[in-house]
């Protein structure tokens, strides 16, 4: 299990993570979710013994990092988002390489490094240098790296987004069929719909702080109230004040003539809602209740 | 250990496939033979531009060249060492190529001593060919008195041990920048303000520059100074290493 207690983190007077809590299971997926600055990759190199941090603590199966970082780092497996290798190096020498520094039993890197390759299907370019790669074969190196020791724990920082279609779906496998293998996985990303297919739990993180941390399936079911689009002809300004102005509209957002309302109260929104843009004279071009996404809540806690 | 096995071989491998054996080797090898033979056409090539009463001066002696091929190993070797180690360790971490290395469990102590045996080794080998060959070529083109092997292998090994210590003094200050750079023209002032440094009283038998010194004296080198000055500079180097590994258990390497 790993549990974050009160991190804190500041790089001189900025303060990145303003004491954030969770825990993991053994054996979950577990989705961090965040905008671009928010701290998730400052949380995961501080969870990968990378950096040092101010305060709180960090237990890996009831240890504290800190002070067992060496022999935690032997249950840690870690793919950076930008995986940097000794580019003049082929995959099979970086794999030995990281087989010595991983201490694995000498007699059984050349085995491992060719599971290793078949799994992320470098077969064919194990004479090809590293730096000769495409962005998608380092990105499946690095997950053959990060799982060169058998982790129990890996750490996989945004490792879709800068994959085609193809790479992005080739990853999301390999993550899911890890999920066999009884190993935790903490993802991190702002692809919402990697999270939604492959996460049992989720995590969102905004300007340094946790804004929610829920199962999946207990995340649908606590957000599932709908979003109500609108598409109105007419001056939208009096009508947007007017939606400030109600306690039951936590938000609304524009886009042209389209207004999509998020609401606390659903049953009193259908009633309400074409009474309000009736007063309003608006035209009511089209009227649909949407379900809720993981987009939608992510966009929901991210403006609290 | 096996952190140091894994960056020894990397360092080879590095080494290797970047040519940075073939730039060092031009450093201390290209003019241990090119050095004498210039020396030795120079006067036919000045033969017209100066004067006849000139020209006696143009004549040299065996020890001599040695001495010529020492002074251009200080200048030019220190530029070719410098220059090509001197993102030793700034690289790494300014690059982010020690995130897995590091994630993986590997050891500060083994990464920097590999960095440093596997440079020293190969300054050594270099330096003694270099001297090797330029005593050969020296002794086959001047007359005078014959320079022995042994004195100028005794003078390469002061030359290497000098060099461990400018190895030692890259890594220490590669470790605290990004910027390899910055580095290299710290060691680069340090290394040639070192001479000017030497003719204060007092600091000179304390200098890993007297090393130099003590190399040029080939034949008169007194080795009970010398070696005063071996146990200070290795003493340097030591002192060095252990503050670069120290630096390296802390350096954030992401």
């Amino acid at each position: 299990m790993l549990q974050v207690k009160n991190l804190v983190k500041n790089y001189g007077s900025v303060m990145v993570l303003k004491g954030i809590n969770f825990s993991i299971g053994a054996g979950t997926v577990f989705g961090f979710l965040g905008p671009n600055g928010a701290g998730k990759s400052t949380t995961m190199n501080v969870l990968t013994g990378l950096i040092d941090f101010q305060d709180g603590q960090v237990l890996i199966d009831g240890l504290d990092l800190r002070k067992n970082k060496d022999a935690l780092r032997q249950r840690i497996g870690y793919l950076p988002e930008n995986p940097v290798y000794y580019g003049y190096m082929n995959a099979p020498e970086y794999l030995r390489m990281i087989g010595d520094l991983s201490c694995y039993p000498q007699k059984e890197i050349s085995k491992r490094i060719d599971e290793l390759l078949e799994l992320v299907q470098l077969t064919d370019v194990t004479r090809r240098r590293i730096g000769k790669y495409s962005r998608g074969m380092k990105q499946r190196l690095g997950l053959a790296v990060a799982l060169f020791n058998h982790p129990q724990y890996l750490f996989l920082d945004e490792p879709t987004s800068a994959l085609d279609p193809q790479g992005r779906m080739d990853m999301l496998n390999l993550v899911e069929q890890l999920k066999n293998l009884e190993i935790t996985v903490f993802l991190s990303t702002h692809i919402l719909a990697d999270v939604e297919r492959v996460c049992d739990r989720v995590s969102i993180l905004h300007q340094g702080e946790i804004r929610l941390t829920e199962d999946m399936n207990e995340l649908r079911q606590k957000f599932i109230q709908p979003i109500f689009d609108l598409e109105v002809t007419g001056q939208l300004d009096a009508i947007l004040t007017k939606f400030s102005g109600l306690d039951w509209v936590q938000d609304v957002k524009v886009e042209d003539s389209q207004l999509s309302v998020y609401v606390s109260d659903p049953e009193m929104a259908k009633y309400k809602l074409p009474e309000v843009i009736a007063d309003f004279n608006l035209g009511l071009v089209s009227y649909k209740i949407r379900q809720i996404t993981l987009e939608d809540i992510f966009v929901r806690m991210v403006k609290i | 250990m096996r952190t140091f096995k894994a960056y020894f071989k990397k360092e080879i491998i590095e080494s290797w496939r970047q040519y940075r054996y073939l730039v060092l080797a031009v450093g201390f090898i290209f003019f241990a033979i090119a050095d004498p033979l210039m020396l030795k056409i120079l006067p036919t090539i000045l033969k017209n531009q100066i004067p006849a009463e000139m020209m006696q001066f143009m004549q040299f002696d065996p020890v001599q060249a040695v001495a010529n091929y020492m002074k251009d190993i200080y200048q030019l070797g220190n530029l070719f060492v410098i220059l090509s180690l001197m993102g030793i360790i700034s690289d790494e971490i300014g690059q982010e190529k020690l995130v897995f290395p590091y994630s993986k469990g590997s050891k500060s102590e083994g990464i920097v001593l590999a960095k440093s045996i596997h440079y020293s080794l190969t300054l050594l080998f270099l330096i003694l060919v270099g001297f090797i060959l330029n005593t050969y070529y020296v002794n086959l083109l001047f007359e005078g008195v014959i320079v022995g092997y042994a004195d100028t292998l005794r003078s390469g090994l002061l030359f290497a041990i000098y060099y461990i210590f400018t190895i030692s003094l890259l890594l220490l200050f590669s470790s605290f920048t990004r910027k390899g750079l910055v580095a290299g023209m710290i060691v680069l002032l340090f290394n040639y303000i070192e001479p000017v440094l030497y003719n204060i009283k007092g600091l000179a038998d304390w200098l890993p520059y007297n090393l130099v010194r003590q190399a040029n004296m080939l034949g008169d080198l007194n080795m009970s100074i010398a070696w005063k000055s071996i146990l200070t500079t290795l003493l340097y180097a030591i002192i060095l290493q252990a503050l670069t590994i120290w630096r390296m258990k802390r350096v954030e390497v992401i």
